[in-house]
């Protein structure tokens, strides 16, 4: 069987990426704030966040980690401009495994990237037409929501007038 | 003291339920309606039918459909793209089968089935809102698209999977198909508009328009003091995909009159600009959807004309340029005034009230 180097790096990379961020979410200081101010700005900032310096920091990781993914799928598929539709598609994978929860995206993510490849597999031959991967997912997910709206490993959703 | 309503007084109930209740009001719109359909239809020509007023037309009532459903009700949608599309394949199905139908209820007959396919596509919002919600409303979209686009059925199975039109007249005079007048096409688009934007209106401002921002505003509340979640969510669904279907089959049969589902209906060309129009027009606003609609129909024209013929660049530069400047637009725009173009027509009209005295 023959792997591409790329390949390899771009699991290690991915690995290394996913464990550091939720070690750093889980066991800093400044991890522990982002998930309090995910959870209530106004608790977070009443207890001493400084919801300025989150912000800042939360962008700048979210772009770095797509900057990263941008430079992996780039060199394995070319950079065009149709690159930011691929993006469109973390967000099912997001709401399938829930948001607040890391191990949930990792899980949404090989779900929909397996299911999605099954399905072109097994149902895309009874259709004869093919090029199920551009709706797989979102509709993946939009079933899913309708059992679970929290997701898979989503806090609870409780509301409250 | 231009914008002045002293002396303006209500001395019935019709009068205080009018939609235009200030004189002045009055004036402006009998002003637009009177241009609108007694002078463009004579100076109208093909240049000014095919790039600003036709299309300008057609996106106000998508956004229409689209701000029934996300600034009334609150349910953010992100599948105006495959709900347009669902409009123009029904019409092109209808247009073949039946070939003696008047346009006129062929398109009103695709924007029922628009709705059927809206409802559908509803039913997640019984569970899941928000962010959710516009996730799962991209499964309409891409599914949508993609079924048009593989299942030969819906094009009848032609050789480029393209859909074309063909020659349908009003009282003699082709409104579709590449014959069509310019006045023709515009005043047919201009016809549907006003009525649908008056049913529009009036069914905001009706019982179930009163729910649906009932449910916009808190959805457990109103639920609680009695407003059927279901019902209202759904019927939202329905109406906003029948503008929405509407418009996507004159954005077929009048406007372009030949198709091509993923290119013409793709989410970068239809979803996107449609959500841009009533986020930069106004969220829950009738003037703001056709201000919204105006403003991204003209804007690359005005780029276009600025970068291409006054600077000089090269139309290349000029599109990158022009996609750079509308991601600056959408921050500025939310930062600035949150509310879009309709909630400074409004402020003016507060300046001009109280003109030339500062306060």
């Amino acid at each position: 069987m023959y792997v591409d180097v790329l390949n390899i790096w771009a699991t290690v990379i991915a690995v290394i990426l996913v464990v550091s961020l939720a070690l750093f979410s889980q066991y800093t200081k400044t991890g522990r704030a982002l998930r309090a101010v995910a959870d209530d700005h106004q608790a977070a900032l009443s207890v001493g966040i400084s919801l300025r310096s989150i912000w800042i920091l939360v962008w700048a990781i979210s772009g770095f980690i797509a900057m990263v993914a941008g430079i992996m799928w780039g060199t394995e598929s070319g950079v065009q401009f149709s690159l930011s539709l691929i993006a469109l598609k973390a967000l099912p994978v997001l709401i399938l495994g829930g948001f607040t929860s890391i191990p949930g995206a990792i899980i949404g993510g090989l779900l929909i990237g397996v299911g999605e490849k099954l399905a072109e597999i097994y149902i895309g031959g009874y259709f004869d037409t093919g090029a199920l991967e551009n709706w797989f997912a979102y509709v993946m997910a939009l079933v899913f929501l309708l059992f679970r709206p929290q997701g898979l490993f989503g806090d609870k959703i409780i509301e409250r007038v | 003291m231009i914008y002045k309503e002293t002396g303006q007084y209500k001395s019935s109930y019709k009068s205080d339920h009018a939609i235009f209740p200030l004189l002045q009001d009055k004036i402006a719109f009998s002003t637009l309606m009177f241009i609108a359909f007694l002078i463009i239809p004579f100076v109208i020509n093909s240049y000014w039918e095919k790039a600003i007023l036709v299309p300008f037309l057609i996106f106000s009532l998508a956004a229409i459909g689209l701000n029934i459903l996300t600034g009334y009700c609150g349910q953010v949608s992100l599948g105006t793209g495959g709900f347009m599309a669902v409009g123009a394949f029904s019409t092109y199905k209808i247009m073949t089968y039946f070939p003696d139908m008047n346009i006129m209820i062929i398109i009103l007959i695709s924007g029922l089935i628009t709705a059927a396919v809206g409802i559908i596509f509803g039913l997640p919002s019984l569970r899941i809102k928000g962010f959710y919600l516009a996730v799962a409303t991209l499964a309409s979209q891409f599914f949508l698209v993609w079924l048009f686009n593989k299942v030969p059925w819906f094009y009848n199975y032609s050789d480029t999977g393209q859909i074309t039109v063909s020659e349908r007249t009003m009282f003699g005079i082709p409104v579709t198909g590449a014959e069509a007048p310019s006045y023709a096409t515009y005043l047919f688009c201009l016809v549907l508009v006003v009525v649908l934007s008056f049913a529009a209106k009036n069914l905001i401002r009706s019982k179930m328009g009163r729910s649906w921002m009932a449910i916009r505003d808190m959805d457990i509340a109103a639920e609680i003091i009695g407003v059927p979640p279901l019902k209202t969510k759904l019927s939202a669904f329905a109406i906003s995909s029948f503008y929405i279907g509407v418009a996507g089959a004159l954005y077929f049969a009048v406007f372009l009159g030949a198709i091509e589902v993923t290119e013409s209906f793709d989410i970068m060309t239809i979803s996107f600009p449609v959500l841009f129009m009533i986020i930069i027009g106004g969220l829950g606003s009738m003037l703001g959807s056709f201000l919204g609609a105006a403003f991204v129909v003209t804007l690359p024209i005005g780029l276009k004309f600025l970068m291409v013929d006054m600077v000089g660049l090269s139309a290349v530069t000029a599109k990158h340029f022009e996609i750079t400047i509308w991601g600056l637009l959408m921050i500025v725009f939310l930062i600035v005034e949150p509310h879009g173009l309709a909630r400074l027509w409004s402020i003016a009209k507060e300046k001009l009230r109280r003109w030339p005295f500062p306060y």
